[in-house]
């Protein structure tokens, strides 16, 4: 490959992930945030005129600067909001964490399902403008969550055709892709995901034991369970036996140390190691509102796509994101999703009294899960082809910002 | 996943199995600490069993669909076993006298104003069914309490050989309620209590 390694960058709402193509990992997770200099709080004495544009903090560094900076989120719900800040933001994660020279490099950019070609037009700005990017690929999260599940899985379908569940800290999403294309029309959304769980784990736990865990940890204490010693069950009440049967193989300790005074404590992990992750398929516990569990939407979002893409839709259901680590659970999905999938086709072959060739359901778990989206921007952009699908910055010269309103579709992952 | 339903349900087409009292089947029972209207027989698992047994899991649920007259008899222990455990006490013998006299001292009857579950159970019809319902209702309400009494500080765990001698977790020698079952009174069933 001509040029020097493609970077790959994947903006999200709570981190971006930095790093170059062909690596395994992002070489950097940094907090999508930018503090800025609180006006409000100073007087004019102590401003130094014509220094306002560089006097800002990105990242982990805005922490210690909390006092003096005022700490904003650029990116909501996935769609960036404050292209300023984004734009500040960028200049940082290049120049400070990758140390990168922009104009030798070409970028593969993600963006979220529903993005606006708008949108895609004011990061080319950035990009091509501010930075002078040698070229730029803009391409769609799931599609990429897709492009990992393919290339680490060898029982994965090659083309760029399946279902991505994407379940991050805020929402969990549906999104049907079929020859490396979104159907916008059918994706579906359910507002519960990770920090769900952790609010449930911290709730039950304070039900449980009130006091043990000091208030200011009681989040961390609660996402590190989350993280470590949660896991997805079969069956509730047989679960419920089995910790009865054999407490001291299934109840565990969580050891902590207060923060300030260091009085160590310790915790009791229980029930809520497979109660926390039934948020997928029993909302009903967590939430008032939402009802509907996770196959259920998995089917009805597949069963809205167009019908020559159903059976290639169930047969690769793909999972991407923090939250959809815990252990079983693609197992437990793809059970479920069969279950209602077969009662269909028995139904209709009662009915019609035709037969029916089985559909096939698959729930592909895959090593590249966590960062799936960067794993498989590093994945695509080390390709030879990625080098002619960018969009160079002589074409951007000629044409203008509306060049990469469009960008030419990956078919297959290798 | 829904909630657990109960194995009694039948039919609503087939001719009832068990004999009716506004609108609940009276069940077999396998033991009863009190006679009653429900039949001991010699079944593997019963009404009470199921209900102590799915308590953990439904009673997180703020919907359940009713498959059957049994579910209402489940829903209405389900109920009773949130009330009892929150009157459990610090030892398992003043819990024990704390509940025989909260099984029987006199409770809400379907067809009263107040009755919770008036949506589920109907108002006995003449002065024959409240009684049966009274003393079924009664009978239950004390069978739950003996075999939960055993849930809650249940038997020392022999340590199973694979694990570390060290601790034990939790310890259930102590004689306390197991705060893994008082934890659960918190919730509201069907945003409904006893």
């Amino acid at each position: 490959m001509a040029g020097k390694t493609p970077i790959v960058i994947d903006a999200g709402t709570g981190y971006t992930k930095l790093g170059y193509a062909g690596n395994l990992d992002p070489a950097h997770i940094i907090p999508t945030v930018v503090a800025t200099r609180d006006t409000s709080k100073e007087t004019t004495l102590r401003r130094q005129p014509g220094l306002e544009d560089l006097d800002f903090y990105v990242g982990d560094e805005v922490n210690a600067h909390k006092t003096t900076h005022l700490p904003m989120f650029p990116i909501r719900h996935g769609q960036v909001e404050d292209w300023d800040l984004m734009e500040r933001f960028y200049e940082q994660a290049l120049f400070k964490y990758l140390r990168c020279e922009p104009e030798e490099h070409l970028f593969m950019m993600s963006e979220p399902p529903l993005n606006t070609p708008e949108n895609r037009e004011l990061l080319a700005e950035v990009m091509f403008e501010t930075f002078n990017v040698k070229g730029m690929y803009i391409a769609n999260q799931a599609v990429l969550a897709l492009a990992a599940s393919s290339a680490s899985n060898e029982h994965a379908p090659r083309e760029l055709t399946g279902t991505v569940i994407d379940s991050g800290d805020g929402v969990t999403r549906v999104i049907p892709v079929s020859d490396g294309c979104v159907i916008p029309g059918s994706i579906k959304s359910i507002p519960l995901a990770g920090r769900e769980i952790t609010r449930f784990i911290q709730e039950f736990q304070r039900e449980r034991e009130p006091g043990v865990v000091p208030p200011e940890d009681a989040m961390e204490v609660a996402k590190n369970i989350k993280e470590n010693q949660c896991y997805i069950c079969r069956d509730l009440v047989r679960e419920y036996q089995r910790y009865d049967a054999q407490p001291d193989q299934y109840f565990m300790k969580y050891q902590g140390q207060q923060n300030i005074t260091k009085r160590p404590y310790t915790l009791e992990v229980g029930y809520e190691r497979f109660l926390a992750p039934e948020l997928y398929f029993n909302p009903e516990i967590f939430s008032t509102e939402y009802s509907t569990p996770l196959p259920d939407v998995v089917d009805a979002t597949i069963l809205s796509c167009p019908i020559d893409t159903r059976r290639s839709l169930y047969r690769n259901i793909v999972l991407s994101g923090g939250s959809t680590l815990f252990r079983n659970f693609s197992r437990r999905l793809q059970d479920a999703v069969r279950e209602k999938v077969d009662a269909r086709v028995h139904r209709n072959e009662e009915l019609t009294h035709a037969k029916v060739t089985p559909i096939e359901v698959n729930v592909l778990a895959h090593p590249l899960q966590k960062f799936a989206v960067w794993s498989g921007g590093s994945i695509l952009a080390n390709q030879e082809q990625f080098v002619r699908m960018c969009h160079t910055k002589e074409q951007y010269d000629e044409v203008g910002p509306s060049l990469c309103r469009h960008n030419l579709t990956f078919t297959s992952a290798c | 996943m829904p909630p657990f339903h109960s194995i009694f349900n039948q039919n609503e087409k087939e001719p009832p199995k068990y004999p009716m009292a506004c609108g609940m089947p009276i069940l077999p029972l396998r033991a009863s600490a009190q006679r009653g209207p429900a039949p001991v027989n010699a079944i593997e698992q019963d009404i009470v069993d199921e209900a102590i047994n799915y308590y953990r899991a439904n009673v997180l649920f703020r919907n359940f669909d009713l498959k059957g007259a049994a579910d209402k008899v489940l829903i209405y222990l389900t109920l009773f076993i949130t009330q009892a455990l929150q009157r459990a006490r610090p030892t398992k013998q003043e819990c024990a006298n704390t509940w025989s006299s909260l099984a029987i001292e006199s409770f809400v009857l379907p067809g009263d104003g107040s009755f919770a579950l008036a949506g589920y159970i109907t108002a006995p019809a003449q002065q024959r069914e409240l009684d049966t319902i009274r003393l079924y209702l009664q009978q239950l309400r004390a069978e739950v309490c003996v075999r939960l009494l055993e849930k809650i500080y249940p038997a020392p765990v022999p340590a199973s050989p694979t694990s570390s001698a060290q601790v034990t977790f939790p310890d259930f020698r102590v004689s306390h309620p197991s705060k893994w079952w008082l934890q659960f009174a918190k919730h509201r069933f069907l945003n409904k209590a006893l």
